[in-house]
């Protein structure tokens, strides 16, 4: 991760860092042997996704009145072994915030919590003092869905605004449970509708209460194609 | 995790003798199909992702899907000398995990346990227990010793 050189935006009364582009990350083959994303594409996904998870990171600042900061979106081939490795292993109890995304651009959106980041964030919401809430009741778990709901919608309305094409979220659903569970229902989803996706991971930090969220981005590969191409031809 | 113990990763399937503890952790809407042989004391696992492989294109990886998966769970435990009539199954996951989209979530879990039942059905083998449903993850350990299936989640552990 880097911190260097941060690039500060003001929005709101709050600040946004973004982080300059990032390296490849080291995983090819983005679309399999058949399709490879070039370093044009790449950055071109990257900046949707930077603006993207800028916004949401925005939104999510004004629902809990505090500074969020993001990392620069990580883009690999979607590939759950290189998940499994976040958090403490398959077993760790994490709170998965899922929507399915359809439009122009489809496909899926994940935001990721650790159980202890998931109560922080709750506490944050309802402006509970520090650590009260040890375990998610049902108003809390509709709490963290209708933040995830801004959340998405945020990340994907300046998706469209940037790309000129059409994307929507579902209302989120929640999961409160093992990590390795959570993933290997989202795998389910990705394979169900497509045989190839591409994984867009920003963190978004709240850094006072060391909040870490994972916001994960799966568009179709098919839908991506025509985004970029359209994305070419206008610049 | 010690050498009698071997992991089966989503979309894959093991064959084992005994004694060996296959495991698979964390199951979500994927289904874990086990099949064991009483007598050799032998045995399968399949951690199946989807329900059927005539709906999709790409078909390589016969263990991703319920039908072809289980078929060649059998054909591999019978290279080994298992006997199909003495083959027994038991199926544990299909959970539906994300809830409060109001349905917009397809219920592929369930429709896994459903491929799943179809098929042990069409080869004759009897499914003599399962913890399948419900809306939360499962974590499998199947013993070969004696066909002892346990699983952790969120609501405890248990033996099936």
């Amino acid at each position: 991760m880097k911190s260097s050189s941060l690039k500060k935006t003001k929005k709101a009364g709050r600040t946004i860092h973004a982080s300059p582009p990032f390296n490849k990350g080291g995983t090819g083959g983005i679309f399999g042997a058949k399709q490879q994303l070039n370093e044009l594409q790449i950055d071109m996904l990257r900046e949707i996704a930077n603006i993207g998870a800028c916004h949401a990171a925005n939104a999510l600042s004004q629902l809990v009145q505090k500074r969020i900061m993001i990392h620069v979106p990580r883009i690999s081939k979607f590939s759950l072994s290189d998940l499994s490795d976040i958090f403490n292993g398959p077993e760790t109890l994490v709170a998965g915030l899922y929507a399915p995304v359809s439009g122009e651009i489809s496909g899926n959106m994940l935001f990721l919590l650790s159980s202890k980041d998931a109560f922080t964030i709750v506490d944050l919401l309802w402006g509970r003092p520090m650590g009260e809430t040890k375990a998610l009741t049902e108003r809390d778990r509709e709490l963290l869905r209708q933040a995830s709901n801004i959340l998405i919608a945020s990340y994907l309305m300046a998706m469209t605004k940037f790309t000129g094409m059409t994307s929507s979220a579902a209302p989120a659903a929640v999961a409160f449970d093992m990590l390795g569970a959570v993933f290997d229902a989202i795998a389910v989803e990705v394979n169900a509708r497509t045989e190839n996706a591409v994984l867009v991971e920003t963190n978004i930090l709240e850094t006072a209460d060391k909040v870490n969220g994972l916001l994960f981005f799966m568009p179709d590969v098919d839908c991506l194609d025509k985004t970029l191409q359209k994305m070419r031809v206008e610049s | 995790m010690n050498s009698k113990s071997l992991r089966v990763g989503i979309a894959e399937l093991k064959t084992a003798g005994n004694p060996k503890i296959l495991t698979t952790p964390a199951l979500g809407s994927c289904v874990a199909v086990v099949l064991y042989e009483v007598d050799l004391k032998m045995g399968g696992m399949a951690h199946v992702m989807l329900p059927d492989s005539n709906k999709s294109r790409k078909k390589q990886n016969a263990a991703k899907f319920a039908d072809t998966a289980i078929r060649q769970m059998i054909r591999a435990l019978e290279r080994k000398g298992a006997s199909k009539e003495r083959l027994v199954a038991k199926i544990v996951g299909g959970a539906h995990m994300f809830n409060g989209n109001n349905g917009l979530v397809r219920d592929i879990g369930m429709r896994n346990v459903e491929a799943a039942k179809n098929i042990l059905k069409q080869e004759g083998i009897r499914i003599i227990s399962e913890d399948t449903g419900a809306d939360y993850g499962r974590s499998v350990e199947f013993h070969t010793c004696d066909g002892k299936v346990f699983i952790r989640s969120v609501k405890g552990k248990k033996g099936i």
